[in-house]
């Protein structure tokens, strides 16, 4: 006797306890699926019938035998787990790709600003004739192109980065634009003297058959018709104008060197009037364009008395008002939706006021893109933080959705600070440049309130909300601890 | 006086002839042991694979039909290692690890647990177990099925293919595709392994064996 027991039979690799466990596992009467066994059994059959010799009696008969022995190992090569795995994926993909097929990629598009070409016609419409429409954010390299337009017409096109489709519509005029400067400088190469301030209503005319013509040449694309439209109802302002325009064209280039004013200035005085419809578009409403507004109301005194077109000029005049025309068209489409103010002697005052009020808080953001690092945020606990991604996409929901609806307030005087404290009911964010309070963005019920101390972009502005976007606002803005 | 019944080989001969019976009835013959072999090979962690490699290990078998011939390993030898080749391949590519090398330089001798582990367990009866040894049986089944996962690989598919299977320690070499002793120590060291931990874990039952 041992004292290590072994059981009987269990030499040392045969353990019958391991063996009697092995036969009351659970899986002992594990055994393959009914489907896979016919699987197996079927490819077996055909493989079988495939391999037997065929008669050489008839040969017909084989046929019969070994077709449905085809099909049946086709279908049992399909009904193998990976075989048929990869059907299904191929057969989800393509169902999914069918579903796909022609649906617009909206959600691949890049984001459009917000502005509605057909809603800003619609109110252009709605306005008496003699007023001008006004557009903001085209440089005056607009301008430029209109100068380039009637000499050269090789110049490169500059158009609005957040108005994709204008793209399209920027290159038309050109063609004709060029044909009728050649045919202008084919008449005379004398320089155009400055339309007459005193024959608004003749321009005006002039511009209006000129509108008239656009618009039906510009029916052919349907992305034109808005800018078409309001190319036509605006076409009485460019020629209402001119001398605003000139004050416009000599006083809103980038603010690089006065050299570059002068030249603007002769060159619109050399072309008339008719460019009016692009220096409108140059009242930059950008934060540092902007800085250069106040020198256009010097400008624009200064232009008031230039001298009187004669009277030989108007087919010229005519021309390029056209192309401003078309300019303009282009610029109202991209700007936001904004009445026409009325035109008067001081009109180039009235777009100065009224240009950055109609996107302040677009202007903001750009100032706040463009110096980063000087600006920051005022902290509940009297701190400041810096600005980040976050509260710009706040501050552009909230000027997407306050959709150009921005009006100067009325001058609140030296109580600009006092009014940068927030109320109880109110939500909003100060702005710091450079350690000094600069801004103050604030929603209360139904309205937002922009109040600016930026230089050249001082003032109040405020915008309806409906409440649900106050609501929504409010409760996204990006706090701080 | 009852017909014999026809051998594997002579099944699989018939079959390779044109005779699809001839592989049904080695189907029936293997199907079941097959599948458990591969079930437990493949462990719990795929297990959802099983179906697959024991259809591509039966169509190995008819595309090989013509091709097969006996040398000296049976039919179940070689259907077993043509399973065991498909289930390999398959945890290499999950990125199991298969191999056993380390396992077998462990020393000289697998250690054995001491005797009293059994001393309390019900003989391996060979008529079905009654009442509280069906219990018995039936947990140490579970168990032992725990502790398979834990056996690395090759010493699981030792252990399965000579307890399970009943093939002999050649056959087990042949389909492992391993050397006689080779085969002969991976079974020593999955027995030692499983009764470590089958006796530590299951409470002696009274009136065990003697």
């Amino acid at each position: 006797m041992t004292d290590e027991r072994r059981p009987p039979n269990d030499d040392s690799e045969h353990d019958a306890w391991l063996r009697e466990a092995l036969r009351h596992a659970p899986d002992s009467s594990a055994a393959p699926p009914l489907a896979v066994s016919d699987a197996i059994l079927s490819q077996a059959r055909a493989a079988a019938t495939a391999s037997m010799p065929r008669p050489t009696t008839s040969r017909r008969a084989p046929t019969r035998a070994t077709a449905p022995s085809a099909v049946a190992a086709w279908w049992a090569w399909l009904a193998r787990p990976p075989v048929a795995a990869a059907f299904a994926s191929v057969m989800v993909a393509t169902l999914v790709g069918l579903m796909w097929w022609d649906r617009p990629m909206d959600e691949a598009l890049p984001y459009a600003a917000p502005s509605a070409p057909a809603p800003a016609a619609g109110r252009i419409e709605a306005t008496p004739a003699p007023a001008a429409a006004r557009s903001q954010t085209p440089p005056i390299a607009d301008a430029a192109r209109v100068d380039a337009a009637s000499a050269d017409s090789t110049r490169p096109v500059v158009t609005p980065p957040a108005a994709p489709a204008k793209l399209a519509r920027s290159p038309a005029p050109e063609p004709r634009v060029k044909e009728r400067s050649e045919a202008r400088a084919a008449k005379s190469d004398a320089p155009l003297p400055f339309p007459s301030a005193d024959k608004p209503a003749e321009v005006r005319a002039e511009a209006e058959r000129n509108a008239t013509d656009e618009l039906k040449k510009q029916t052919a694309p349907p992305a034109t018709m808005a800018p078409a439209t309001s190319a036509m109802t605006a076409a009485p302002a460019p020629a209402a104008a001119p001398l605003a325009g000139r004050a416009r064209l000599a006083a809103s280039p980038p603010p690089t060197s006065t050299r570059d004013v002068q030249e603007k200035a002769q060159d619109a005085a050399a072309q008339g009037g008719a460019a009016t419809g692009a220096v409108a578009k140059s009242a930059v409403a950008e934060g540092p364009a902007g800085n250069a507004r106040p020198s256009a109301r010097p400008a624009a005194g200064q232009q008031s008395t230039a001298p009187p077109a004669p009277e030989a000029k108007d087919e010229p005049t005519r021309q390029l008002a056209a192309a401003g025309v078309a300019r303009k068209a282009e610029a109202n489409a991209f700007a936001s939706a904004q009445p026409p103010v009325v035109r008067s002697e001081n009109a180039a005052a009235d777009r100065r006021e009224a240009a950055p009020a109609e996107r302040p808080l677009a202007n903001l953001l750009a100032a706040l893109s463009g110096d980063g690092v000087r600006w920051t945020r005022a902290t509940p606990s009297g701190g400041n933080a810096p600005v980040d991604e976050a509260l710009l996409r706040w501050l552009a929901e909230l000027d997407a959705t306050a959709a150009g609806g921005w009006r100067p307030l009325a001058d609140r005087g030296s109580t600009l600070d006092a009014a940068l404290a927030f109320g109880a009911d109110a939500t909003g964010v100060r702005l710091l440049f450079d350690g000094r309070v600069t801004a103050l963005v604030r929603i209360d019920a139904g309205v937002a309130t922009l109040e600016s101390r930026r230089a050249g972009a001082q003032g109040s502005w405020q915008a309806p909300l409906n409440a649900a976007a106050a609501t929504r606002l409010r409760a996204s803005l990006p706090r701080l601890p | 006086m009852a017909t014999p019944e026809p051998t594997d080989d002579a099944l699989m001969t018939a079959y390779a002839n044109g005779d699809a019976a001839a592989f049904e009835k080695l189907y029936a013959r293997h199907q079941a042991a097959l599948y458990r072999f591969v079930r437990r090979l493949l462990g719990t962690a795929m297990s959802a694979q099983t179906d697959e490699v024991f259809q591509d290990t039966w169509l190995r078998v008819v595309h090989s039909r013509e091709r097969w011939a006996p040398q000296g390993a049976t039919f179940r030898t070689w259907l077993f290692t043509l399973a065991h080749h498909r289930a390999i391949d398959l945890l290499r590519r999950s990125g199991r690890e298969v191999s056993v090398d380390a396992f077998e330089s462990e020393g000289d001798e697998p250690w054995q647990p001491e005797a009293a582990a059994w001393q309390h367990w019900p003989a391996p009866a060979g008529a079905a177990p009654q009442g509280e040894e069906l219990v018995f049986w039936r947990r140490a089944g579970e168990k032992l099925l725990d502790c398979l996962e834990q056996l690395p690989v090759p010493q699981r598919s030792a252990f399965l293919l000579h307890h399970d299977d009943g093939l002999a320690l050649d056959e087990v070499a042949r389909a492992l595709e391993v050397g006689f002793e080779t085969a002969k120590t991976r079974l020593r060291y999955a027995m030692s392994k499983l009764r470590t931990c089958m006796g530590a874990y299951l409470e002696p039952i009274r009136g065990g064996a003697q």
